[in-house]
């Protein structure tokens, strides 16, 4: 549609999302089309953030391929993790699906080491049932399959239409449209560790799209107890999602405290919300000092059942 | 603290036409002024001054003469070596210039020119262009076909246009199987059948041949997700539309995209992919393969397969095929922070990333003469930005593919009225350093006619001669003519945003 035949600026109440139990994914516009136009803003810097390198290719100077190629003689077409564990990947034979190594890598760096060698093989199943979700882009529920790796634009800004570029409001997440429920949702389908689909049961929302409910299909545990056994880094998303999409608390969204393209949380330093900061500031310490729970050796430490590590 | 560039310029008296320090948009922090740029910049102070006075103008009138522009090509000749074809008596006289560089003395083919279906999209009022000294629109009607023609044929020496493709693929069928016509077939901000259309309408007006247009399909575009593969009956359908229906004169490929959502980019000479589509597109009858190179940041996932490397087999296996390099492979622009880390220019060979690759193709295939390299953005860019690495780019591109296979291209209308660009190659020069250490040779009259436009010519079938007679008597001059006797001009005025203690 041309920019001039809208009709006017998009309504801003979240899509409903009732009628999702037999559709699919749009037929978006792709990540490489957007940075078209938007080269200078996001693509240069784009290529090393965290969201887009959710599975990234492997290259032959990384320390965990040059690894396994020299421990097993084995190569991987992609890696997955960073800081914690790197797993390999390999393309199937099937569209949008990868192949996932049992062996893995523990960094850091040249340092780090190759576990789990012995009888390792690629399993084709496992990436599509716990991975992909939220390391890939449009996962079919019904095949497994997704349509792109990494997280492309239209994960967090929706299938955008050409009248964005007349009216930002057009796109979720601009910087003129970031209203708290929606922006805590698309956050939320994946950093909401834990959660489940009520349809399929995988570990992430069942064709979930940008401006819809995200409690629609996907179920999370917001007790106060499950909470507070949480991880702090976890707990802090937890507390916030559950303030914006429970108790319709408005003040602090996620974008309040991160600068997703910058890959920056600076903005968080200036946060004025004493009980999201105790989670991981000592109170008494003017928040300048981070909780022993937090302090590097533990941070290390950190832990998910989900992406098991 | 910030200050717009012309409230800096005006008080500290300065009023360049050419821009002499980096401006900013208001999205990032301006760069001091280099203490070359500062140099160049007294010069222009210094020698506009002295030149004004001697012809009897005010400085300000002076400097938005030719004779202002001249002065600022000695400066910046002054300061960063002779790489601009410039005279002193050009500051002067402005007789002088026209002398040199006659307008029209070029047949110019643009094989690189965009507009949009009715959506800005950013670029007009990029840093560069500011820095420039252009205030350009920055609106759906900017990007306009009407504003199109007024930019490329009004406001250039531009002859003949070719409309460009953008990434972007049109939907054929709807789930029912018919088939879908105009805009409701999408395709993105420049799609196949809008190109064709405005071509047509183009060539109408004028009762001549304008235009040319090229067709985004691409054999990744229509992919089968049952098999995982290629679904060739969808492509050959939309391939013989762009080329039967459409009338398209080159392909314009972005290997680094995937709109059809098959998994991955392509390479060019991937057997299963991309030959079935040659073999297809030389059964209808179309022999020409554009395709984008370079500027890799705009992929998200697969900016890799905007290498050049590809190029080398499939040309190899295909020789009765030409292949156009857009952007001459130029990996980085300068305005991206990989343009500045250490590496990316060597200033001992004269290489640059991917660039020095395209030229390695032919280094190692002396008798492979169907790749032709394009210059559009890349020679622009660098001319303001790196006038060291523009002389390799042209004093390679003709060492190793020669000045009969370098292509005139420049991007606009995404850098507003190609006009500036034509009088910087007009007046583009190599040093006698650099053909000295490297080997290239200075740029002839011959050769700058090659590049602007016999060389596309050539590809496209252009008749010169005729055309030469034809276009100054079609509709499009008579109207050209009406608009200039009218004022219409450029627009040209300085903007953008500098550091007040530089």
């Amino acid at each position: 549609m041309r920019a001039d035949e809208q009709s006017g600026p998009p309504a801003n109440e979240s899509v409903s999302a009732d009628t999702r139990q037999t559709r699919s994914f749009p037929d978006y516009v792709t990540g490489d089309e957007c940075l078209f136009c938007h080269r200078r803003q996001i693509g240069p810097t784009w290529q090393s953030n965290p969201h887009q390198r959710t599975v990234r290719r492997a290259t032959p100077d990384d320390h965990a391929v040059r690894a396994l190629r020299n421990r097993t003689g084995d190569s991987a077409d992609f890696l997955m993790g960073s800081k914690r564990l790197i797993r390999f990947l390999r393309r199937s034979r099937q569209y949008g699906k990868l192949d996932l190594l049992t062996a893995v890598y523990r960094p850091p760096g040249a340092h780090g080491r190759l576990e789990s060698v012995q009888n390792r093989r690629w399993d084709s199943e496992k990436f599509a049932a716990q991975c992909a979700g939220c390391h890939t882009t449009a996962v079919d529920s019904q095949t497994g399959a997704f349509a792109a790796t990494g997280l492309d634009c239209f994960v967090c800004h929706g299938d955008v239409d050409l009248a964005h570029t007349n009216d930002t409001r057009h796109i979720f997440l601009s910087q003129t449209r970031r209203e708290p429920r929606p922006v805590v949702s698309v956050c939320g389908q994946c950093h909401l560790r834990g959660g489940k689909s009520r349809r399929t049961g995988r570990p992430w929302p069942d064709t979930f799209l940008p401006g819809e409910e995200l409690s629609a299909d996907f179920e999370v545990d917001f007790s106060d107890a499950a909470i507070a056994a949480l991880h702090p880094m976890d707990r802090h998303i937890f507390l916030n999602a559950r303030a914006v999409l429970i108790d319709g608390d408005e003040t602090t969204t996620c974008l309040s405290c991160h600068e997703v393209h910058a890959a920056d949380s600076a903005k968080h330093e200036s946060l004025n919300d004493g009980a999201l900061c105790a989670v991981c500031h000592r109170a008494d310490s003017g928040g300048g000092d981070l909780r022993e729970s937090l302090l590097p050796d533990n941070v290390l430490e950190e832990h998910s059942e989900i992406c098991e590590y | 603290m910030w200050v717009p560039k012309w409230q800096r310029d005006r008080s500290r008296g300065v009023d360049s036409p050419i821009p002499t320090q980096v401006v900013s948009n208001e999205e990032f922090v301006p760069r001091p002024q280099t203490r070359q740029q500062r140099l160049w910049e007294s010069l222009i102070d210094d020698m506009s001054s002295h030149h004004a006075k001697k012809v009897g103008m005010s400085r300000r009138d002076y400097m938005r003469s030719s004779m202002g522009l001249a002065t600022a090509f000695l400066a910046s000749n002054a300061v960063y070596g002779p790489y601009w074809d410039v005279d002193a008596a050009e500051a002067v006289e402005p007789a002088a210039t026209e002398e040199k560089f006659p307008k029209g003395e070029y047949f110019i083919v643009d094989v690189q020119t965009h507009f949009t279906d009715g959506v800005s999209l950013g670029f007009r009022n990029h840093e560069f262009v500011r820095n420039m000294g252009f205030q350009l629109d920055e609106n759906p009607d900017a990007y306009s076909f009407t504003n199109f023609v007024k930019e490329i044929f009004f406001d250039s020496e531009t002859s003949i246009a070719v409309i460009s493709g953008v990434p972007g693929r049109e939907t054929n069928r709807k789930l029912d199987g018919r088939e879908v016509e105009g805009r409701a077939r999408g395709g993105g901000v420049l799609p196949s059948w809008l190109m064709s259309r405005r071509k047509n309408e183009l060539n109408e007006l004028s009762g001549s041949t304008r235009a040319f247009c090229q067709g985004n399909c691409a054999p990744n575009h229509y992919w089968n997700r049952q098999t995982n593969a290629p679904d060739f009956s969808a492509l050959f359908d939309q391939m013989e539309r762009e080329v039967k229906r459409y009338g398209i004169d080159s392909w314009k490929w972005y290997c680094h995209t995937d709109p059809g959502r098959s998994g991955d980019g392509f390479r060019m000479d991937d057997e299963k992919l991309a030959y079935p589509f040659y073999e297809k597109s030389r059964e209808l009858g179309l022999k020409v393969f554009s395709v984008h190179k370079g500027f890799a940041s705009q992929s998200r996932t697969l900016g890799h397969f905007a290498h050049p490397g590809d190029l080398e087999k499939a040309a190899k296996d295909h020789p009765d095929l030409t292949f156009i390099c857009y952007h001459s492979a130029l990996k980085h622009g300068p305005n991206e922070p990989q343009f500045q880390e250490d590496g990316f220019f060597d200033p001992e060979t004269g290489d640059f990333a991917w660039h020095a690759d395209l030229m390695k193709i032919r280094e190692r295939n002396p008798d492979l003469t169907n790749i032709y390299p394009e210059i559009g953005s890349s020679f622009g860019l660098l001319s303001i930005a790196h006038p060291e690495m523009c002389q390799h780019l042209i004093g390679r591109n003709v060492k190793y593919y020669g000045a009969d296979h370098v292509i005139w291209g420049t991007d606009c209308l995404w850098w507003g009225s190609p006009q500036w660009v034509i009088d910087a190659m007009k007046r583009f020069q190599i040093s006698d350093e650099l053909c000295e250490k490297f080997g290239y040779r200075k740029l002839t009259k011959h050769d700058k006619a090659l590049i602007f436009g016999l060389n596309a010519a050539r590809i496209y079938n252009i008749d010169v001669d005729a055309q030469l007679k034809t276009l100054p008597a079609d509709a499009l001059s008579e109207r050209k003519a009406a608009y200039l006797e009218s004022g219409g001009q450029r627009d040209n005025a300085a903007a953008g945003w500098v550091r007040a203690d530089v």
